[in-house]
This record gives structure tokens, C-alpha cells and sequence, in this order.
């Protein structure tokens, strides 16, 4: 029998599948991320999810910079009221909408996850029909630097359905096996931290943590196969990570370290005016 | 998989949080520097230096400058209690419309909005006249250049100064349609210019000496200083020595900018960890402007003289011959200190980048005033309208900027005064901090559940006390203002009514009309717009 949170994850996923799908052909690119897109990523999460009581919250979206206008009309259209005071507050960055029967809550991005640091995923948006890739959902979750149970229990269920490896020419002796296209992309994320040492140290901080509290003994316990996987994709993601040469500005800063702030304050989402 | 279990939301390192957050746009840089930037260091030195001396003999603008900071560490104590209580934008309108009453709150706003938006258009008027004008003006004379010279006149005349002042004023919008996260960049920018501008003439000044400044006055105009006095003398320039009753009655001059230094109240919605930010934001810029303004203060009487500042100022004002070719602005001055071109293009710069400050900043806080009316429906929905092109709220930022347009027009050919409408922002800002004496009581559970509960000095709190005090400071500038005829005057004059009083009228009387009349007509179409003011507070 379903439980009401799987019932809720089952309509917001369907929702969310249904306006990309819709918005595709309104000439609008939209995809999911945050938890929604994890679930819709791949079915195992979901059920992990699930088995942890993880609940459904609302929608997360990113769409493109020139399709901003279009969407909006598109999800005004389908029954989504805008939020004017993020409208306004947040100058084309990021939207809100409320569905005005329904209350489903939606969160559209332009081209840029800004939090805690920013993610660029303006050319990573076409690589799922759905969702952003899987290294930028896990990533969307790993850059919060007060992570909630909810994030440790994201990031442990990607990393305990998806195997970590270099997928770019350059394999490693263990990368064995066909190519996966579910598998996490370990260069990708690496590449991306050795330019920003305050993403970098958020991030590798943050796989640590899921390391210590994903487990057996730990606060989340995935099972005995997906805990090994989990406990493997830290220490391979960190060897990636560990591995790829930094850049000058990467080196600079880390001369400083925890001395100075390495994140953005993130406040929480209430009225503006 | 099935067997996956988690435990509570505690765990070591791990936090709570209800929803996704949101990034604010305004650092605590951004807020520090939209304070400083509308207290406007420029034009306290300018103001300062120009009619202390002149007009209230005796007066010492440090003096009056520190006095006046005093008096806003209060105002900014009050302000900031209310910062934190309401973390929005809408600065005096939200603080009102939800403790006291929403009918008086948009009066006083609509007022304020005015008030400051004739302080917008006087910035960009003070650019022609001390920043472009004096440009032209000091330039000339240490190049020796008669054209630049006519020039600087020119463009001090009421064609030039409504002109260019539109000119400026319409940057500032534009600058402010492009979006906040473009403006705070720019302001950012433009304050590191201004601050390496300020310490340029800080050390032209340290350097300089008296000697040397009345060498280059007499080499570059002609002018001996003892024969600006004299001549200031027989017209009736009082040499006085240094009078504490006049330094107090000069407090208002340093006050106007200094008014500006609690304003990020205005912006409260758009700042990222609000009490941090508009602590230091707000107290920081009350410090740390108030001892720069005096420093130089301290500064112009080492090397131009108390007596000669005084003297050359009067007879600009007394239309006696005995004086500098263009207003002898402390830039001016400061000008012929450095006696070198690269100099006076630095230091006319320099006071032009602080006075731009002021105008984007008034214009925005405007903006948000709007803004607010207009989500609690006291205003039409358009007044928020936002562009989907340019996603800024190009509607209130297009009035807000017509308005200081208008405003600059009255001032370029109309002459109106420079601070009577102070006298009004007083009232209304009196206002504000009487409701914040009387708000731990009024609205007890509001302020129970708000951080301010928590901030006291030896048990004493601070948000009704700060606001006492601040309510007895704003009397006491009002009487002041009122009583002196140089910097002000009586507000309501009955032989002649003055410009400002029928703004005032005017503005109270259509606010009043206009949300009795907004209230029944939302009544009509079933929406009772009292419900948006009952709103709890967010922290």
C-alpha cells in the first residue's frame, strides 16, 4: 500500500515530468533538480527515498536565460500564480509560483543554482530530457554548508545507486565495465572545484560528512550494498577531486582558508516588502 | 533496500531549515556603503565649510558634525530596532502601516517619498553647481583657461543646472532599471573611486600648509586673503572666535547628510543577514562619515583659515567683488591648495562621485516605498509592474525618477529652499521613533517575538529608549530649523506661505483623500486591504 508521501513524490514527480514535457513543446527548456529531480532522475533513489520517509516538498526548475519570459506565461497558463515579491526581489534570477488550487509550489532558476555557491549549468541543461545531470543534482545538494538530513539523505542515495568514475577518455585501472551514462562523471565535478576553493571546501567537507553519517552505524542506513557503494563514491570522488591540478586563484585563496568567508549567505525564503 | 531506515533530524554537523533559501542581493559592504553613500561626504564638507564660517560666526562645522552624529547614533539605534523587527523593504511606510495605523503610515510615506525626492534632484543639482561648475571653475584657474572659467558660470545658471541635473537624474534611473545587483556593482566601484579620491585631497591638505594656499590664491586669482577679509569686514562678516552656541545652532547643515546614514532601512528586504548588515551598515556609516566630515573640517581650517573660509564664503554670498572667480566650494579651495590641474580634476571628481551617491540611493528607496503601497493594494498593481525584459520595476522607478525631474526644475528656477522640507522628514521620522517608544507596549507580542527584545545596555532596552531619545533630538532640530531664517526658516509663515508648505499640504491632503477612497473601492471588489497590515512579522 502506498504510503501519503510516496502518494505526494508520485504527483509532484508526475507534475514536474508532465511540465517539462509541456514546456519542451512550448519551445520552453525546462528541468527538474532538487529532490524531485533525483527521484526523477533514476527509479532507485526514489525507492530509497521512500524507505527513508524523505518527504515531498515542491518543485525546483531551471530553465534558460531567453526562455524566461515564455516560461512564465506557460506556468501562469497551466494555473501558476507568480510570487511578485520574488519577482521583484530577485530581478530575473530566480521565480516562485504557488499553483492557485492545488498550492503545488514551484521554483524556477535562470541558468545559475545561487546559493551557498553558484552552479552554472547553462550548457548541462540538454543533457537529460528531464532533469539536470546527475553530478549537478548531487552537486545542487553538496554546496549547502549547513546541510539538512534531507540533503545528507540526497546525496547518499545518488551515491549509493550511481557508481563514480572518470567517464572522460582517461580511465582508471578500476573504471571496468561498459560505458554508463547513469554513472557519476568524477572529472566533471573535480574540474569544476579546482576553480573555486570556497566550492571546493564546502563540498569536500560536505562528502565527508555524508561519509561519517551514511552507514551501518550512521544516521542513515541505505542498506548493506548501497552503505559500501556510498562509503566507495566519497573516497573515489575525493581522490578525483584530491588529484585535479587547481588553478592560481584556487592556490591564492587557499592561503587564506577558513579565515575569511568561503560561502554566500543564504537567508530564508520570506517576503521581501 | 527496502530496509533503509534514517534517524531524527539530529546529527552532528547536520542543520534544519524549512525551505530553500534565498540569496539576498546587499552584502553588508552594499548596505555600509548605500549609508555612507546617501549621508554623501561631499556634501556635508561642501555645506559645511561653506556656510559655518559665513553665516554663523563662531560655528565650528567639527563641532556641529559631531553633535549631529550623536543625536543619529539614537535615530540609527531606533531605526535599526525597527530594521530588525520588520526585515522589509518599504523602509518608514511598513514600520508605521503595521504598528500605528496604514492610513497615516502611506500619508507620511507619500510625504517622506516627496521630500526625498526633492533631496534626489537637489544632489544632482549640488553636481552642476559644486561638483561640474567648480570643475570647470578650478580647472580654469589653475590652467589659466578662460574659457573653462566662463564655462563653469554657465553652467552654474538655472538652463545648465536643470539640464544637467535631469541629465544625472536620469543616469541614476537607468542605472537602477539595469537592476539592484548592477547598482550595488557600480556603487562598489564608484566608493573605492571616491574613498581614493578623499584620501588624495586628505593628503593635498596634509601636506599643504596655509602659507602655501594663500601663495597659490594670490598667484592664481589675485586675491590677498587679508583684503577678502577686510572687504568681508566692511560688509558686516563677523570675525568671531570659536562659539559652542553657534556650533549648535549649526548642527542642522551637518545633519542633513547625516540624516542619510540610517536610510538603508528603506532597502531592509534586499539585505542578506539583516542584523549584521544593518547594524554595521547604519551605526557604521553614522561613525565612521561623522569623523571624516570633522577631520576635514579640522583640516580646512589648518590650511585655508577659519576667518578666510568664513570671508571668501560672505562675499560670494554678499555679491562682494573680493572673492574667487566660481563659488568657493571647499573643493574649490582645495583646488588651489594643490595648485596643479591633475589635482583639481582628482579632487572636483572626487566631490561629484560623493554627491552622485545620494541620488540612485533616494531613487531607490522611493522605488521600494511604491513597491509596498502597491503589494498591500494602498496603490494601483502597476506601481509594482515588472518588466519582463529588464525584471526590475520599471514603473516605480520611472515615477520616482519623473518626480526628481520636477523637483529639479523648482530648484533650478524656482529657488526653493534648502532645508525647510528637513523640518517635515523630521516629523515623519519623529514619528517613527515615538511609535518605537510605545511598540514593546502597543504591540507586545510583536516585539516579544522580534530579536529587538534582546537588545539592551545594563537592562535598559534599547528600542524604547533610543527612540525617546531620538523623538527629543528631531524636536529639537525642528525648533532649531524653524528659528533659523539662513538654513530654513518657519515652515508655515503666514504672510507668505512658502513653496514647501503647499507640497506638504498638498501631498498630506491627496494621500489622505486617496487612501480613504483606495480603501472603499478595494471594499467593492471584496478585498479588505487591513489584513495585509496584520501580518506577523518574519523573525
Amino acid at each position: 500500500m502506498r504510503s501519503r508521501s510516496q502518494a505526494a513524490w508520485e504527483e509532484l514527480t508526475a507534475e514536474a515530468t508532465a511540465i517539462v514535457d509541456d514546456a519542451g513543446r512550448h519551445g520552453v527548456t525546462l528541468r527538474v533538480m532538487g529532490s524531485a529531480g533525483i527521484r526523477l532522475h533514476c527509479r532507485p533513489p526514489g525507492r530509497l527515498m521512500d524507505a527513508l520517509g524523505r518527504p515531498a516538498k515542491d518543485i525546483d526548475l531551471v530553465v534558460r536565460d531567453k526562455d524566461r519570459k515564455k516560461m512564465r506565461r506557460f506556468l501562469e497558463e497551466r494555473g501558476y500564480v507568480t510570487d511578485r515579491d520574488v519577482l521583484i526581489a530577485m530581478e530575473g534570477t530566480r521565480y516562485s509560483f504557488t499553483h492557485s488550487r492545488r498550492g503545488t509550489q514551484i521554483d524556477v532558476f535562470a541558468q545559475r543554482l545561487d546559493f551557498c555557491h553558484t552552479i552554472d549549468v547553462r550548457d548541462r541543461l540538454r543533457r537529460h530530457p528531464v532533469t539536470l545531470p546527475v553530478e549537478e543534482l548531487m552537486l545542487g545538494k553538496l554546496q549547502i554548508v549547513e546541510m539538512t538530513m534531507t540533503d545528507v539523505i540526497d546525496v547518499g542515495v545518488i551515491l549509493g545507486t550511481h557508481r563514480v568514475r572518470r567517464v572522460n577518455a582517461q580511465l582508471l585501472a578500476s573504471d571496468t565495465g561498459p560505458f554508463d551514462p547513469e554513472a557519476i562523471d568524477g572529472m566533471h565535478i573535480a574540474g569544476l572545484l579546482a576553480r573555486d576553493w570556497g566550492f571546493h571546501h564546502t563540498v569536500t567537507m560536505n562528502l565527508r560528512r555524508v561519509g561519517d553519517l551514511v552507514g551501518s552505524g550512521g544516521c542513515v542506513d541505505l542498506g548493506p550494498e548501497p552503505n559500501v557503494r556510498v562509503a566507495d563514491g566519497v573516497a573515489r570522488l575525493l581522490r578525483f577531486i584530491d588529484d585535479v591540478p587547481k588553478s592560481l586563484a584556487w592556490r591564492m585563496r587557499d592561503k587564506i582558508g577558513e579565515r575569511k568567508q568561503w560561502w554566500q549567505d543564504v537567508d530564508e525564503k520570506e517576503a521581501t516588502y | 533496500m527496502t530496509e533503509a531506515v534514517a534517524a531524527g533530524a539530529s546529527a552532528p554537523g547536520v542543520f534544519s531549515r524549512k525551505a530553500s533559501g534565498l540569496v539576498r542581493v546587499g552584502s553588508t559592504l552594499d548596505v555600509f556603503i548605500f549609508n555612507v553613500g546617501l549621508v554623501s561626504v561631499g556634501i556635508a564638507i561642501a555645506y559645511n565649510q561653506y556656510y559655518g564660517p559665513s553665516l554663523y560666526p563662531g560655528a565650528q562645522p567639527w563641532i556641529s558634525t559631531l553633535l549631529a552624529a550623536l543625536g543619529m547614533i539614537f535615530i540609527a539605534a531606533a531605526f535599526y530596532c525597527w530594521a530588525v523587527v520588520f526585515p522589509r523593504s518599504g523602509g518608514v511606510y511598513v514600520f508605521l502601516s503595521r504598528t500605528i495605523n496604514p492610513g497615516v503610515a502611506f500619508v507620511m510615506s507619500l510625504v517622506e517619498t516627496i521630500i526625498l525626492l526633492y533631496y534626489a534632484a537637489l544632489a544632482a543639482g549640488l553636481i552642476v553647481q559644486v561638483g561640474v561648475a567648480s570643475f570647470f571653475g578650478a580647472v580654469g584657474l589653475v590652467s589659466n583657461n578662460s574659457a573653462m572659467l566662463q564655462l563653469g558660470q554657465n553652467v552654474a545658471k538655472p538652463e545648465g543646472v536643470f539640464w544637467i541635473g535631469a541629465l544625472i537624474i536620469v543616469a541614476a534611473g537607468a542605472l537602477l532599471v539595469s537592476g539592484t545587483r548592477r547598482y550595488f556593482s557600480f556603487q562598489r566601484v564608484l566608493f573605492m573611486v571616491a574613498v581614493a579620491g578623499l584620501a588624495v585631497i586628505a593628503g593635498v591638505m596634509l601636506f599643504g600648509s596655509r602659507s602655501g594656499f594663500y601663495s597659490s590664491l594670490t598667484s592664481l586669482t589675485g586675491l590677498h586673503d587679508w583684503k577678502v577679509i577686510s572687504a568681508a569686514t566692511e560688509k558686516g562678516f563677523d570675525v568671531a572666535g570659536t562659539s559652542f552656541s553657534e556650533s549648535w545652532k549649526f548642527i542642522v547643515w551637518p545633519l542633513l547628510p547625516l540624516l542619510g546614514a540610517v536610510q538603508s532601512v528603506g532597502i531592509g528586504g534586499e539585505v542578506k543577514k539583516v542584523r549584521r548588515s544593518q547594524l554595521l551598515g547604519m551605526l557604521g556609516a553614522v561613525i565612521a562619515t561623522g569623523i571624516v566630515i570633522a577631520l576635514f573640517a579640522l583640516l580646512a581650517n589648518r590650511d585655508f583659515g577659519y576667518t578666510f573660509q568664513g570671508a571668501v564664503a560672505f562675499n560670494t554670498i554678499s555679491d562682494v567683488p573680493a572673492t574667487t572667480p566660481t563659488m568657493p566650494w571647499f573643493a574649490v579651495l582645495a583646488g588651489i591648495l594643490g595648485h596643479n590641474v591633475f589635482l583639481s580634476v582628482v579632487i572636483l571628481a572626487t566631490f561629484a562621485a560623493w554627491i552622485w551617491f545620494w541620488i540612485p540611493a533616494e531613487l531607490a528607496y522611493t522605488t521600494r516605498s511604491m513597491i509596498a503601497w502597491s503589494f498591500d493594494r494602498v496603490a494601483p498593481d502597476k506601481l509594482g509592474f515588472v518588466s519582463e525584459t529588464l525584471h526590475t520595476p520599471v514603473v516605480a522607478i520611472g515615477v520616482s525618477t519623473a518626480g526628481a525631474i520636477v523637483f529639479m526644475w523648482l530648484i533650478a528656477f524656482e529657488a526653493v529652499a534648502f532645508l525647510t522640507f528637513i523640518e517635515v522628514l523630521l516629523v515623519v521620522w519623529g514619528m517613527v521613533m515615538v511609535s518605537a517608544v510605545f511598540f514593546p507596549l502597543r504591540r507586545r507580542q510583536l516585539y516579544e517575538s522580534s530579536p529587538a527584545k534582546n537588545f539592551k545596555i545594563l537592562g535598559v532596552p534599547i528600542m524604547p529608549v533610543a527612540g525617546a531619545v531620538s523623538a527629543v533630538f528631531s524636536v529639537a532640530m525642528i525648533w532649531l530649523l524653524w528659528n533659523d531664517p539662513i538654513a530654513a526658516g518657519p515652515l508655515f509663515k503666514p504672510s507668505k506661505m512658502p513653496v514647501e508648505f503647499w507640497i506638504t499640504v498638498a501631498a498630506v491632503v491627496a494621500a489622505a483623500a486617496w487612501y480613504i477612497w483606495v480603501k472603499a473601492y478595494r471594499k467593492r471588489h471584496g478585498i479588505n486591504i487591513s489584513l495585509a497590515f496584520q501580518q506577523i512579522p518574519i523573525e
